[in-house]
């Protein structure tokens, strides 16, 4: 609009014509020149100025209008800010209008608000099927309770181990499975965008395969999609025996991936996160695809990364456990253990059998011993008469070095002991028997054994265990019926000799009665008398008579230690004419 | 590597099988056509040094008791029509089959294909009426499954088509 003030025309003309006024809307109208003109400026000036500026005020006001797309969308945005942070009026103001154009958008065209709202359903949806999935494998897990295999109790005993539920475990498990290929396919049409497979597979030809696929998917939609809830089923995966393809969707991407075994559920979770990520990454050579694949080259590395396997801990650990570095090494180790095993109990058999014969052995005395890792120890008390302990130690397959030994010395006073150590001591003559009765020391021989006695008798008390010394009752008993005392023939004198013989004797008799009272028997030595055939019979008979008295008398006053035993001592005389001789009987009672 | 769907129509028994069948990789046996209605085959062919894959939706035949499914259509670059030329009817349904896709997808770059050209005895299709319908701007083949008459050149045809398109749309 344009807002003209209809210049003071020129007497008579009226143009009222805009165009030609427009120029001179601010000059001085020519009417103003003469005298009526200068009246009538006089008198239209004020007005004229009034409208002129009204016409200014309105032409800014049409300027600013004009702006006012401009101006109002500057000032929009912070006017919005301004008023949000105020209060919630134009929330609850825009609600209805935002509202209604959710609607409206859903009703024309549901994909556009689908697409826009994609990538935020794809972790919305993962994050519900998650917790879903837990109180699943919860109930899972209480059906499972009952099952009883040897595997599966197994794996009962693993869930207790580490805290998993055994549901989990019973998953975890089952873990067999090869990704062998993986198709990246654009969902309108079905043509293979780019296709991944493992090494090991020689897969058909994956372009037709891709076709099919989206025909069956789209077979799948229009078969099993009803009317009233609108939800497009689509098929998610195809399960074989020992194969499965999983089919993810995205706007414009089908990704399918054959999987030989039985893959993880956390394995469907990578395949989720690809879709979306090549979705969003190529989303605008999607939405252009004209046939040419080659822009989607980049996409492979990600497949690739798809390409997961997983080898199960059945069959293939049980071959190569022997060989494998654990393996080595526990096998090793119960070797090694089994030899020390062997070296340790034969160790103890030594031992044993080295201490039992200590034991038996008279003499040696083991006091402590201890069986050591290394070494063992042993200390006791041995009589010097013994072998060395220490000497025995190879006969049971111990060296010197390996047992700490301490042996002190110490007199057995068991019978053999003391003999062997007297016969050292007294050093008998060969013919010499010794013998222990209780703890006398007895020597028996004949009469040479008599004086090496008597010479011997102070030595015997040193011998640890002697309390007495003596001979025996046969040596005593021969030893005094030799002792013959002779007189010269027809007096009762001694022969030089005679003297000697009888204090020799003297020991004798005197062992002889005291050791027979101490074994309980009476021993009585009868002193008899001879004389010989010459002389009278009657001289020689009382001859006889005084001999044997006298020996007897001398031997009691010789010995006083035989004064009480007179009794013992029992004179007679012989009518046998034999010698000039007293001789000595001994009798036992 | 260039890949695009294309869609071989037609009404039942016009021979779209067997016209195909000489020139094409295939995987699938015929009974895909009955189970699922499609049998998916693949040609390639080389146009001006561009390697082009043609991946050929086989579609069941169209009659009164099957229609084509229309999601199978979807994402097509192009399409070929067979037509029996010793059965007119077989003429009347490519027609409808063409206003079909026409009313759905629209403008896709399509080569008709008169087959049977063999059967030179029984023909009920015209010259003239051929003629006519060149006339409206279709691109047209006789084509003979037995004696492997044009088919190579349908497809390549039908490709050189959709990327001449492809450029007019880059463009």
């Amino acid at each position: 609009m344009s807002s003209n003030i209809v210049p003071l025309q020129k007497k008579g003309t009226n143009s009222g014509s805009s165009d030609t006024n427009e120029e001179t809307r601010s000059a001085e109208p020519e009417s103003f020149s003469g005298q009526l003109g200068e009246l009538r400026r006089l008198i239209v000036e004020p007005e004229y100025r009034k409208l002129s500026s009204l016409e200014e005020v309105v032409g800014s006001v049409k300027e600013k209008l004009d702006d006012l797309p401009t101006t109002l969308g500057d000032a929009l945005p912070s006017a919005i800010t301004r008023s949000s942070q105020k209060d919630n009026k134009l929330v609850s103001a825009t609600r209805p209008v935002v509202e209604k154009s959710i609607f409206d958008s859903v009703q024309r065209n549901p994909s556009v608000l689908a697409e826009a709202l994609f990538p935020v359903f794809g972790p919305a949806i993962r994050k519900s099927i998650s917790e879903a999935l837990g109180t699943m494998v919860e109930s899972l897990n209480k059906t499972m309770e009952h099952s009883l295999s040897p595997k599966g109790i197994g794996w009962r005993i693993e869930a207790l181990r580490t805290g998993k539920s055994f549901a989990e475990v019973v998953l975890l498990k089952t873990l067999l499975f090869r990704v062998e290929q993986v198709f990246m396919i654009h969902s309108s049409n079905g043509v293979l965008l780019q296709h991944v497979e493992s090494d090991l597979v020689k897969s058909k030809d994956p372009e037709m395969i891709s076709g099919m696929l989206t025909a069956i998917q789209d077979f799948v939609q229009d078969s099993f999609t009803t009317e009233e809830s609108g939800e497009k089923a689509s098929l998610g995966s195809l399960r074989f025996s020992d194969f499965v393809v999983w089919i993810e969707r995205s706007p414009d991407l089908i990704i399918a991936a054959a999987i030989r075994g039985n893959p993880p559920l956390s394995l469907r979770e990578v395949f989720e996160e690809t879709t979306e990520q090549l979705q969003h990454q190529y989303q605008n050579e999607l939405d252009n695809f004209s046939g040419d694949t080659s822009i989607f080259e980049g996409a492979r590395p990600v497949l690739l990364e798809c390409l997961r396997y997983q080898v199960g801990d059945n069959e293939k650990k049980k071959k190569s456990k022997l060989f494998s570095p654990f393996g080595l090494l526990s096998s090793v180790l119960v070797v090694a253990l089994l030899v020390a095993g062997f070296f340790y109990v034969r160790d103890w058999w030594q031992w044993k059998n080295y201490l039992s014969r200590l034991r038996s052995e008279p003499g040696i005395v083991v006091a402590e011993q201890e069986r050591g890792w290394f070494t063992h120890s042993i200390a006791g008390l041995r009589d010097p008469q013994t072998q060395n302990p220490d000497e025995l130690l190879a006969e049971f397959g111990f060296g010197k070095e390996d047992v700490v030994s301490n042996w002190r010395e110490y007199q057995d006073l068991s019978p053999q002991f003391i003999l062997e150590r007297a016969k050292k001591v007294l050093n008998p003559p060969a013919n010499v028997k010794l013998a222990m009765f209780e703890d006398v020391l007895v020597a028996d021989g004949d009469s040479s054994a008599v004086q090496w006695f008597n010479e011997s008798r102070k030595f015997a008390p040193a011998i640890g265990g002697v309390r007495d010394f003596a001979l025996g009752f046969d040596t005593l008993k021969r030893f005094i019926e030799s002792s013959t005392v002779r007189f010269r023939c027809g007096t009762l004198e001694y022969l030089p000799e005679s003297q000697a013989t009888l204090e020799n004797s003297l020991p004798a008799i005197e062992q002889l009665i005291a050791s027979g009272k101490v074994s309980g028997t009476n021993q009585v030595i009868t002193i008899i008398g001879h004389y010989s055939k010459d002389g009278s019979d009657q001289v020689n008979s009382r001859l006889s008579a005084q001999r044997s008295e006298k020996v007897r008398n001398d031997i009691l006053s010789k010995s006083p230690k035989l004064v009480q035993f007179a009794g013992n001592l029992v004179s007679e005389s012989a009518d046998d004419k034999s010698e000039c001789a007293v001789s000595l009987k001994v009798k036992s009672q | 590597m260039i890949r695009k769907k294309i869609c071989l129509l037609g009404a039942s028994a016009v021979g779209k099988t067997s016209l195909a069948q000489r020139f094409v990789k295939s995987i699938y046996s015929e009974k895909y056509h009955t189970t699922l209605g499609a049998k998916i085959d693949k040609k390639s062919i080389d146009i001006d040094g561009k390697e082009v894959t043609l991946l050929v939706w086989d579609l069941q035949g169209e009659d009164d008791e099957f229609k084509i499914r229309p999601s199978f259509l979807r994402g097509a670059s192009g399409f070929l029509l067979v037509v029996d030329l010793t059965r007119h009817e077989t003429l009347v349904t490519a027609f409808s089959i063409y206003k079909m896709i026409q009313d759905s997808i629209g403008g896709l770059p399509f080569v008709v294909l008169f087959n049977k050209d063999d059967l030179t005895d029984s023909f009920e299709v015209t010259q003239d009426q051929m003629d006519e319908m060149k006339q409206h701007g279709w691109k047209m083949l006789r084509t003979s499954a037995k004696t492997g008459e044009n088919v190579e050149t349908a497809f390549r045809l039908l490709a050189t088509a959709m990327l001449e398109s492809d450029n007019i749309v880059e463009s």
